[in-house]
């Protein structure tokens, strides 16, 4: 198992857009990765999970990934997190 | 039984058509208890259901990549992730699974359960993006019902019913089979109204209790110039309005042969009537008529359906290709005039008890000057490619109207430094809407360049009568005596320090009060495309001399309701048009 604190940089926070992409990226593993915030779990593979963490700008969020493919993943969607989740599909 | 509804014509023209309903609020369903034997059958359904529905969206998500662009998409890819998303999916198996409830039911319940999770979420973004989450349900909920409702896809020509319609349906809705609108709700200065406009079909708005009364793929006759729906109509009112058709096209023909004639009257007084637009692609219908100019472009519109505030270079090219298809033509750039009932959740406004009298327009953009600059520096850099001007929302004070035009040269000594190109000679209004600055009208004379009276917000600051409130709404009136002295106030004002004063409001294409503006010498009128060419057959059957004196008998006048009797008798005398 992977883990890693991150910050959350957009200016909306973890939105139905950005969460979308992290959604989108995370679907490409086999890994089971989930974000953590604020004493709440989301399967980052969830749309509808990531957006009910609520995560705004600025906050601290963790990241978790157990699985098959966890260094791959891990080190994607970590980028694409401290990228700001700008990344076009 | 033929059924007969009043509502307010926006768009004129008159359609017979079958009636395409369209909710947004949650759809009804039936609950009822399912055996176990029946629960893997359910759960097919729900996976036929979400296959479908992932088609439509699809078919959607292409569509807004086509009318949209980039950013537009990624809210359907939003959707798309719902519809498939584990935890929805999960809770809807559990609710079938667990409580033994139809597939339908537990769709619904589990929707609701989720947006109510989400409900406890204090951020006002996430609140907005509740009704996501409905959209995905319904898309769901239709698939299920085989009752795909949408208005993304029409199949055969229709009018389209609903409640109202955020600017982002409107956009989406497939223009070839659109007919016309009926809502049920809104205000003549509303959104909705303002799209629907650009859209160029008949509108009704607040057509009240008709939702109730009308069916899915009823016929209704829609007459858009005398504000009537008729509901079920008889094969004899059919056939009757049939003849009033071909009369009203005839005559919309005939207004055409005008395009390429001035705004004259018969005495020889011209006015220019330019278009309100709100997005590049109106200029197609305004160079078709041959408008003016344009009186007003509304950049809020550009600001509408987006996660952040556009960036500088978005802006430039649109406001470059305005500029640059309308030269030599004039165009008004009103900077953002947010606030009031038009809000942007990336700006964070905090609620207001009083949004109309609290941070908006002008008031919004001097504190946030990251968003005046910007749009500054677009309209600017475009004003090289053509005959731009900038306009100023809701101006209260001298104060405010120095540091904007501080903030100008700031933005254009940059853009010297910088050695980008700009028209150094641009002209720069304010929009008359308060009551403190018609009054004052003399004072900002000195120190602008144009005048735009926009009575929309003029009426409702002058009366106190809130225009969305449908309970005062009949106490909203262009013709209050209070309201004419301050619009000839403020012309009288320009007159004296030479800068053109247009007038940019729903006022603007009254046909009523057109003698009256031509009177007081208003040098240009703003409006809808629809309305100009009407507007200038009116000028032109008009005399400068005849104005004068229905203005000199209005200014006599003590009521609203004298003015707007006299104001019908003369029109009815002048123009015996339709």
């Amino acid at each position: 198992m992977r883990q890693k604190k991150l910050i959350i940089k957009n200016k909306i926070g973890l939105h139905t857009r950005s969460a979308s992409i992290l959604v989108q990226q995370a679907n490409k593993f086999n890994s089971d990765i989930s974000i953590l915030h604020q004493g709440k779990e989301a399967d980052a593979k969830s749309i509808l999970g990531v957006i009910s963490l609520g995560a705004e700008q600025g906050s601290e969020v963790m990241l978790k990934v157990t699985g098959q493919d966890e260094e791959a993943a891990f080190v994607q969607l970590s980028n694409l997190i401290n990228l700001g989740l700008e990344q076009e599909e | 039984m033929a059924t007969v509804f009043n509502g307010l014509p926006v768009a004129k023209g008159i359609v017979i058509g079958k009636v395409h309903k369209y909710y947004k609020e949650e759809i009804e369903v039936d609950t009822y208890n399912i055996e176990k034997d029946d629960i893997e059958r359910e759960l097919w359904k729900l996976s036929k259901a979400r296959e479908l529905a992932t088609i439509f969206l699809n078919s959607i998500k292409e569509k807004a990549a086509r009318k949209l662009g980039p950013e537009e998409i990624k809210i359907f890819q939003a959707h798309l992730l719902m519809l498939n998303d584990p935890m929805l999916n999960g809770e809807i198996e559990r609710n079938v699974r667990e409580e033994r409830i139809n597939i339908e039911a537990a769709v619904q319940r589990s929707i609701k359960n989720i947006k109510e999770r989400l409900s406890s979420i204090d951020n006002n973004y996430f609140q907005e993006r509740i009704k996501d989450i409905q959209d995905v349900g319904n898309h769901l909920l239709n698939a299920l019902t085989g009752n795909v409702r949408s208005l993304h896809s029409l199949s055969q020509e229709v009018i389209v019913l609903a409640e109202d319609l955020t600017p982002s349906e409107i956009t989406l809705l497939d223009n070839n089979y659109l007919k016309g609108f009926i809502f049920s709700e809104g205000g003549e200065t509303s959104h909705t109204s303002i799209l629907a406009k650009s859209l160029m079909v008949p509108t009704i708005i607040n057509a009240k209790g008709i939702l109730e009364a009308v069916q899915h793929g009823e016929t209704v006759i829609l007459d858009a110039v005398k504000g009537i729906i008729h509901v079920r109509p008889e094969q004899q009112l059919i056939e009757k309005y049939g003849f009033r058709i071909e009369e009203y096209e005839n005559y919309q023909q005939k207004l055409h042969t005008i395009k390429h004639k001035q705004a004259v009257t018969r005495d020889g007084y011209s006015i220019k009537l330019s278009a309100n637009i709100a997005a590049a692609k109106n200029l197609e219908d305004v160079l078709a008529i041959n408008g003016d100019g344009i009186g007003l472009f509304r950049t809020e519109f550009l600001y509408f359906n987006q996660e952040h505030q556009p960036a500088e270079r978005d802006l430039f090219n649109v406001f470059k290709e305005i500029a640059i298809k309308m030269a030599p033509r004039p165009v008004v750039i009103r900077t953002l005039d947010i606030g009031g009932d038009k809000d942007l959740p990336y700006l964070e406004i905090p609620e207001e008890m009083n949004p109309f009298l609290g941070w908006r327009g002008i008031r919004l953009t001097l504190e946030r000057i990251d968003l005046l600059k910007t749009q500054l520096r677009a309209i600017l850099r475009a004003s090289h490619y053509g005959h731009l001007k900038i306009m100023f929302p809701m101006v209260t004070s001298i104060e405010e109207l120095r540091q904007a035009q501080r903030i100008v040269e700031e933005v254009k000594s940059a853009l010297r430094q910088a050695g980008i190109p700009f028209d150094p000679a641009i002209k720069i209004g304010i929009m008359i809407e308060v009551p403190s600055t018609a009054i004052a009208a003399d004072l900002f004379a000195r120190e602008v360049d144009f005048f735009s009276i926009g009575t929309n917000d003029l009426i409702q600051y002058a009366l106190a009568v809130d225009r969305n409130n449908s309970k005062i709404a009949h106490l909203y009136s262009p013709y209050h005596p209070a309201v004419l002295r301050l619009i000839k106030d403020v012309v009288k004002a320009g007159c004296k320090e030479k800068i053109p004063v247009s007038i940019c409001g729903e006022a603007g294409a009254d046909p009523l009060l057109l003698p009256l503006f031509i009177a007081m010498r208003v040098d240009e009128l703003s409006m809808n495309v629809a309305s100009i060419l009407e507007t200038k057959e009116s000028v032109r059957n008009l005399a400068y001399q005849d104005c004068r004196q229905y203005l000199d008998h209005v200014l006599k006048l003590s009521t609203g309701q004298e003015v707007l009797n006299y104001l019908t008798k003369i029109r009815k005398e002048d123009k015996p048009l339709l």
